[in-house]
């Protein structure tokens, strides 16, 4: 009978500002692999990006997003881009004070010998009056080979501060 | 200067560093060119609005109603 498991491989609170975290020698061990963060950079942009690296390949991101900025819908579409750009967004310095942007990642089959298609979702709702988001992406990764490590960069010219969290869980079918 | 961490997830280990000059470089890079696709996005975005402001002043020049201009355009 299966018994899924879900298994904190590593988990990052940063002690100060950083501009990216990377999970490096990443078993192979699980099925899949969840990102949870907890983030906020020193920019003062609402909802910045932050970039998703694979493997530190520069090449073969697609994805299409579904974003909403307070009243304001869009849809954001890249296609073999050099990194996940949409994905995961982080609040800056315009956000209420204090609070962090809510990111999760999911990625299955990430040791497999294929391409690899992701999914993607971060959420703000801070109680200010401008800059509430939450976006939700489909992501594909062209590249057959086991994902061993990821990097997580701020966007802009930013870095995270202090207190953002990164966890990196891994996921057993049985 | 903003440090980068890195985790090995085998072993445990967190390195702490300093980001290299050419880490710099590059986070930079891919700032301009996000904020460059951004600006892009913007004015394709801006541009299509002008477009749908001009169609329905000329179908409101034409006699057409506030709900029937909203039942084409939206």
């Amino acid at each position: 009978m299966a018994n899924p498991t879900m298994t904190l491989i590593s988990s990052q609170t940063l002690g100060g500002t950083t501009a990216s975290v990377t999970f490096s020698s990443i078993p192979a061990t699980y099925n899949d692999l969840k990102l949870v963060l907890s983030t906020r950079n020193n920019e003062a942009t609402n909802n910045e990006y932050i970039q998703i690296k694979f493997n530190s390949a520069t090449t073969g991101y697609s994805e299409t997003t579904l974003k909403g900025v307070q009243t304001t819908t869009y849809s954001l579409r890249t296609s073999s881009a050099t990194y996940f750009q949409y994905a995961l967004q982080t609040e800056g310095t315009v956000n209420t004070t204090n609070t962090f942007a809510v990111s999760e990642f999911y990625i299955p089959n990430y040791a497999s010998a294929t391409t690899k298609q992701v999914f993607g979702s971060v959420a703000v709702e801070s109680n200010d009056t401008l800059n509430a988001f939450i976006f939700a992406t489909a992501g594909f990764f062209n590249n057959s080979a086991a994902i061993t490590s990821i990097t997580l960069t701020s966007g802009g010219s930013a870095s995270f501060v202090q207190y953002s969290d990164f966890y990196l869980y891994g996921i057993k079918n049985s | 200067m903003a440090d980068v961490v890195i985790v090995d997830c085998t072993t445990g280990e967190v390195t702490t560093r300093p980001q290299t000059a050419e880490e710099i470089a590059a986070q930079k890079a891919s700032a301009a060119q996000a904020q460059a696709e951004a600006e892009a996005k913007a004015q394709v975005e801006a541009d299509a609005q002008a477009a749908k402001s001009s169609a329905i002043s000329k179908l409101a020049k034409l006699g057409l109603t506030d709900e029937e201009i909203a039942a084409l355009v939206g």
